[in-house]
Parts: C-alpha cells; structure tokens; sequence
C-alpha cells in the first residue's frame, strides 16, 4: 500500500540529527587530548586506568545481581497474581509505580536513614552497602521489570502450562523454574537489558551509597577532573551499552522493543 | 494487561473440595509474600522514615518548621520550575517520540530503521547526567561546536539571548532521554493500532484526520497519558543532569534538596526531607490525575 | 582563592577582580561552584567583596560585584569545572591556586593555563578534619590523623601545593625537601575569615544570591 513516507522520514531526521550531534561535538572533543593534533590518547589514558575497569566491572556486577534480584521477584509475584490472586493485581500495580513517585534522591536517603543505625548497621561493611545498592536497584528497576514481565505473561497461556505441568507431577518449584521462566526468555531479557542500563550509569544512589567505586560517580569524577578523559569515557560508556544493547537485539531478533514496559 | 480470572471454578470442581483449603490461600500468598517484604523493606520503610525525618529539627525534637519551611518563595518557586521543566519535557519529549514511533510503525519506514531506532532508544534513554550534560556543552555551549558552526554562518546564538544555560537549554538537554523512552513506550501501542481499523474507517469514508481524532487517538490515549506521566516523573527527579549542566543556578527541588544533605555549606536535614515529601506529595498528585484520566479513556475503549 | 585562566584562549590574564568586569571578557567568567551550596564558591564572593571594599563581616560589595558582572554579560552561570575552562566555554574561573595549579598540570599545556593570585582580596580557605561521634573505629581514625599531621603526611600536602598547618614549624626544622618547597606558590597578604564570619556571610549569600545578582535560571 502506498504511503507517503515523507514526513517520517522528516521526524526520523530531525530526531538522528537531535541524537547523533551531541555524540559528535563530544567525540571531536576528545580526540583533541595532543595539542594540536587528533588522536585517540584521551581513550588511551582511560583504557589503562585500573579504576575504569574497576569501577565498570562493579557496576556490571551489581547490574547482575539485581536483575537476579529483581527478577526472583518479579517473576513469581506476577505469575501469582494471575493464576491464583487476581484481586491484589491493582495494590501490586500501585506498587510498582510507587518508584516513580519516589525520586532516586530521595529513596537513596530514606535507605541510608533506615539501615544506617540501629539494628542494621549495613552501612559499615562493604557487603552491606553493596546489598543496599543492590535493593535501591531493585526497587528502581521494578516498574520496567514488572511490566516486560506481566506483558510476556500475558502472552502466554500460563494456566494451561501450570495445569499440565501440575498433572506431570511437577512442584511448584518445578513450575517456576523450568517451564514458566523458560518461556519468559525474551520478556526476561528486555526488562535485564533495560535494568542493565540503568545501573550502569546510575549516578545519584551510587554517588551516596558507594562513591567512586560504582561507575556513574567515577565518570563524574573524571568529568570534574580531567577533560580529555570524560568525553572520551563517555563515548566508550555509549558504545558498550550501545553493544549490550544491540546484542539483545540480536537475541531476540527484533522483538525487544516491544516488551521494553509495553502497556 | 489485564486478566480475567476464568478457570478457578473450573479447578474448584476438580479438586477435593477440603484440599481448597485455608493451606491452599496461605501458599498463594506465600507466593507473593517475598514480594511484599522486599516492598515493605526497601519502599515502605524509607518512606516513613522520609516522612518522620521532616517532621524533627535537627535536634529531633517535633516540629512543623521544616513543612513551614517549605512555603517560601524561593521553594515555592523551585517546585515551580521543576514542574514546569517536567512538564514542558513530558510534552515536548513526547510529541517528537510520538512522531518518530510513528514513523517506524505506521509510517512504513523500513524494518531495519526500527530497530536501530528501538536500540538507539534503549542506550539514550539512560543517557543523562554528567555525560549528557557534556556533550550538550560541547555541541551548544559557547564555543559549542553547533554554535560555531552557526556562528560561521552568521547566526549568533548567544548574541540572540539563547544560552543552554537556561531553562530552555536544559529542557532541550533533558528530552534527550525522555524522547527516546516515549519511542521505546508508544511503539508498542501503535502496534497494537491494526491495519483494519484504519482500512474500515477509510471504508466508512473517514478522512485521515477523521480517523486520527475519532480512532487512533482515543485507542492510544492511555498509553499516551501514561508515558506522559513517566516522561514527567522522569524529569521531576532527574538530579545529575541539572547538577552537571547548571550546577545549582537552576531552583530545582532535586538540587536543593542534594545541598541540603551534602551539607558542604547549608545543612537541614529536615528540610531536606520536607522538600523531598512535597516531591513525592507532587507525584502522587500527578499519578492520580493520571489514574483518572486513564479511567475515563477506558470507559471510551469500552464503547 | 586564584583565578583559573585559558590563556591560549584569553590573550589578556586578568590580574585583578576589576580587570574581570572588562568587556573583553564576556561570557567568560564563571563560579566554580553554586554560591548557595558550595563553600569555594561562596568564598570567591567574600573575596570579591574584600576586593571591592567590604569585609570579612561585610560580604554585600561581593554580591554587588557578581552583580556587575553579570549585568556586564560577563557571567556565566554555570558550574566550571576544568573541561569547561579546557575547552573555552568558561575561560576565567575562581578557584582554590592548588586545584588551578593540578588542573595546569594535568592539562599539560593543552591548553596553556594561568594560575593568577588577584592583587587585592587574597582569602584563604582552610579544611579541618573531624571524626565522627558515631564512628565504628575511632581509633583507626585518630591513627589516620597521626599520619596525615606527620611530617611524612603532611608533604603529601604540601606536593598538591596546599600550604598545611605545620607549615611553619617543618620550614624552621627545614623537613621540607627543596623540590616541594621551590614549588609551593609564595602568597602574601592572605587574610583567613573566621568560623563565625564564614557562617553569617553564607548565610547572607544564600539568602540575597537570587535577589541581588539574580543570574538564576528561570
């Protein structure tokens, strides 16, 4: 059927122009690290410098974690509700919208006013702090989880799936675990790859709960102090997610975007 | 989205009708228990403690200070602003989104531009603070390269009164993530808006307007209305952008409220909490205005 | 408190606070900070208003500065950091000499940097160091502070070009090596407000900054 595709051709336009210039005017200043010269020294220098690598692999792990997290319960609270509980589908809803209510700033500071003192004390070893995160996280990510989550559900016929595992002999456990998740795949996949992110640029809970050793506050950091680097860092931080994010592209050939908190 | 609960009368008839017991119900809400004690944990608790926490002084004694606090012009006008840029960015964000999901759907732009978009949605959607704030500088800053390009054509930005500094120049920074979470949102929606509908309205004889105002758009509003409440929640509590960018010479409530409890010069707790309430006081707000909008655009599906 | 200087991309270094309402220097000057959170920032207004005939417990000729200038055209309201003076969108910033003096070397030329001390209101900052009441190790923390107000620690300071507080008695016991002491920037005429006068002058920053300059964003 013909259609005139000009116009979105013209919005595609204005939006690639809007998206790419920025990029631009930040990679053209970064290869200006030599006076005088263009090259990629700036990249160099970020490349060797440990606290990259570790700050990346951090934020990478604890992307890991709470995508676990996030999903152990995501997944069975949301298969729960329609197999068996369908009356507390609006309270959950309510829930996992009530991170959007509740800024980042002001989560992170109720977190730390919580499990700071008495009788938690998780902010005086690492572990604790980095669970802390991991939770924060969590609750972060849970209104995208929720939905990519309940979308697939949706997609699926759960009841007949349950049924038939039921009448196999299969437990609960079994259920979850080895039919329902398994045929959540691309579901799972959208809400990790969103949730991953999310995390990995994260600034404001990070900057508060664990410094520079998260990735988000360590890109700020260079940014106070060194120039070259930061926009540098943040073309290599824009192609790694662009990479993650196209391999999720390509696992789930094209269908991401449509579990990506679909309504 | 939503479910019907069709075949628990079913599965009553089949089981025993003791073994639909009280173990049953309390294994169903085992289920969801971990659920609801990691909301209770990690939403609930904090909130309270937000809440508690406006209320003392830094003392800890009692107070209604901070709340009172709260009603000064400087605040009035910080909530204000960040309202308005949410708002100004849900909206702005939203119709550039709109348009270019539109276009990659209905449109007929070919499948690859698709999905390079939706990839390209999903990276810039989390593009946002000190980078973000960077590369805006660099390309519309003072000595920006865009700037510069402009200036050599002859067109002074600056000299015009534009600057980035400014509210319109950290709106245009910030629909830089909320664009791409409206493309990665409505598309699915405009999925949903099936050929047929459009190929029988045309059949009935309705023009392409016609069919945009009395078809397309009511089916999508509450996806609309939602993403838009995203867009503007998204906005309301974005901190580093607007640190990165302006640095505190923009009255944010986010930024006010990061200076109070960094404490490097000013040091209220209390009021810091009291200003975070009136945030999550302002978003409860929206999402109810939200809810009832959204209740009311159903009840047009329905017909 | 110096001023932070581009000078490949400002010809002319300013030498003195009102060199800076020039109009050669347009949108060019900015605060490293938000002066209604940022003590360097707020300082950079106390020292403006020494220079402009206040005082240490009169800060009102530093807001009424800011406010030339930014009357003038030539501030701009943005937090500088060293990027923004790198790449010439800020070119003359105030800030501590021994962030300016880290930040010339790291730059290392590209762009050439110019750490000027202005010729009148010269203030000093000054860090003190605490430990908390609530602290899990507190011990731990008063060796940290041991070390860091030993000779050994104290150099370390003292390479990042901050003058410390056993400043005097290491140079009469001659414990600083030549190398560091050659490098540290000779300032003269510093005047350090007290804790009292940092407070009622923040405060008065704070609460007459939008009124009086008004370079908020709306």
């Amino acid at each position: 059927m013909k259609r005139n595709t000009f116009w979105s051709w013209f919005w595609l336009a204005v939006g690639v122009l809007y998206f790419i210039l920025p990029l631009i005017a930040t990679f053209l200043f970064s290869l200006r690290a030599k006076k005088g010269v263009l090259s990629f020294l700036a990249y160099e220098h970020v490349i060797n410098d440990p606290s990259f690598w570790e700050s990346f692999l951090f934020s990478l792990v604890v992307a890991v974690f709470t995508i676990l997290v996030s999903l152990l319960l995501v997944v069975p609270t949301a298969y729960w509700i329609r197999l068996r509980l369908p009356q507390l589908r609006t309270m959950i809803e309510f829930v996992t919208m009530l991170p959007f209510v509740i800024p980042a700033i002001v989560l992170v500071f109720g977190i730390i006013r919580v499990y700071s003192g008495a009788p938690f004390h998780l902010t005086s070893t690492f572990i604790g702090t980095d669970s802390l995160l991991v939770a924060a996280y969590a609750v972060l990510a849970l209104p995208y989880m929720f939905r990519a989550v309940d979308s697939g559900l949706g997609a699926i016929d759960i009841r007949s799936l349950t049924e038939a595992a039921q009448s196999l002999g299969a437990n609960w456990f079994t259920i979850l675990f080895r039919v329902i998740f398994p045929n959540l795949r691309v579901a799972i996949l959208s809400g990790a790859f969103l949730t991953l992110a999310t995390v990995i640029g994260e600034f404001t809970i990070a900057s508060f709960l664990v410094g520079i050793h998260a990735f988000g506050p360590y890109m700020s950091l260079i940014g106070q102090n060194k120039t070259y680097e930061a926009s540098s860092l943040t073309i290599i931080s824009f192609g790694l997610t662009w990479a993650f994010m196209g391999l999720l592209q390509f696992i789930t050939r094209g269908r991401a975007e449509s579990l990506a908190g679909a309504h | 989205m939503s479910s019907k609960p069709d075949s628990k009368p079913v599965e009553n008839k089949r089981d025993a009708p003791q073994a639909r017991s009280a173990l049953s119900v309390w294994r169903d809400w085992l289920g969801v228990a971990p659920f609801i004690l990691f909301a209770i944990l990690f939403i609930l608790l904090p909130s309270l403690s937000l809440l508690f926490g406006s209320f003392q002084d830094s003392k800890g004694n009692f107070t209604f200070q901070n709340f009172m606090d709260l009603f000064t012009p400087d605040i009035m006008g910080a909530y204000w602003v960040t309202i308005r840029i949410s708002l100004v960015t849900a909206l702005g964000g939203g119709l550039l989104g709109f348009m270019m999901a539109y276009g990659v759907t209905v449109g007929g732009l070919p499948r690859w531009v698709r999905s390079g978009l939706s990839t390209f949605s999903g990276v810039a959607s989390n593009f946002a603070g000190v980078p973000l704030a960077f590369a805006f500088i660099f390309t519309l800053g003072r000595v920006g390269m865009v700037t510069l390009l402009l200036k050599s054509l002859g067109v002074d930005l600056y000299d015009k009164g534009f600057s980035l500094y400014s509210f319109w120049g950290l709106s245009f920074t910030y629909m830089y993530f909320q664009f791409p979470l409206m493309v990665l949102t409505i598309t699915p929606a405009l999925d949903g808006l099936r050929r047929e509908w459009r190929e029988a309205a045309e059949n009935l004889g309705a023009t392409n307007t016609e069919y945009w105002l009395k078809v397309a758009l009511p089916i999508l509003t509450p996806s609309i209305l939602g993403t838009m409440i995203l867009l503007f929640g998204n906005a309301f509590g974005a901190y580093a952008t607007a640190l990165s960018l302006t640095g505190g010479f923009i009255n944010l409530i986010t930024i006010l409220i990061g200076s109070q409890i960094k404490g490097d010069v000013l040091h209220n707790p209390g009021l810091g909490y009291a200003l975070a309430m009136g945030m999550v006081i302002v978003m409860a707000v929206m999402m109810t205005i939200y809810y009832f909008l959204r209740r009311r655009s159903e009840r047009w599906l329905k017909q | 408190m110096a001023f932070e200087v581009n000078s490949d991309v400002v010809k002319n270094v300013p030498a003195d606070w009102a060199d800076l309402l020039k109009p050669e220097y347009k949108g060019q000057v900015a605060l490293a900070g938000d002066p209604r959170g940022s003590s360097q920032a707020q300082m950079s207004v106390i020292a403006a208003s020494l220079a402009n005939g206040g005082s240490l417990d009169n800060v009102q000729p530093g807001l009424d500065f800011f406010k030339k200038l930014n009357d003038a055209g030539n501030f701009v309201p943005v937090i500088a950091k060293q990027a923004t003076v790198a790449s010439g969108e800020t070119p003359v910033i105030m800030r501590w000499n021994y962030s300016a003096i880290a930040d010339k070397a790291t730059l290392a030329g590209n762009p050439n940097l110019a750490v000027v001390i202005p010729k009148t209101g010269i203030i000093g900052g000054v860090y003190i160091q605490a430990i908390s009441a609530y602290a899990p190790h507190p011990n731990a923390a008063k060796l940290w502070m041991e070390f860091m107000y030993s000779d050994e620690g104290q150099s370390y300071w003292l390479k990042g070009a901050c003058y410390t507080a056993r400043y005097g008695d290491m140079v009469s016991r001659n414990a600083i090596p030549a190398d560091i002491a050659d490098s540290l920037p000779t300032v003269t005429g510093v005047v350090f407000p007290s804790l009292d006068q940092l407070v009622a002058s923040g405060k008065t920053i704070t609460d007459t900054w939008m009124t009086v300059v008004g370079a908020d964003v709306k």
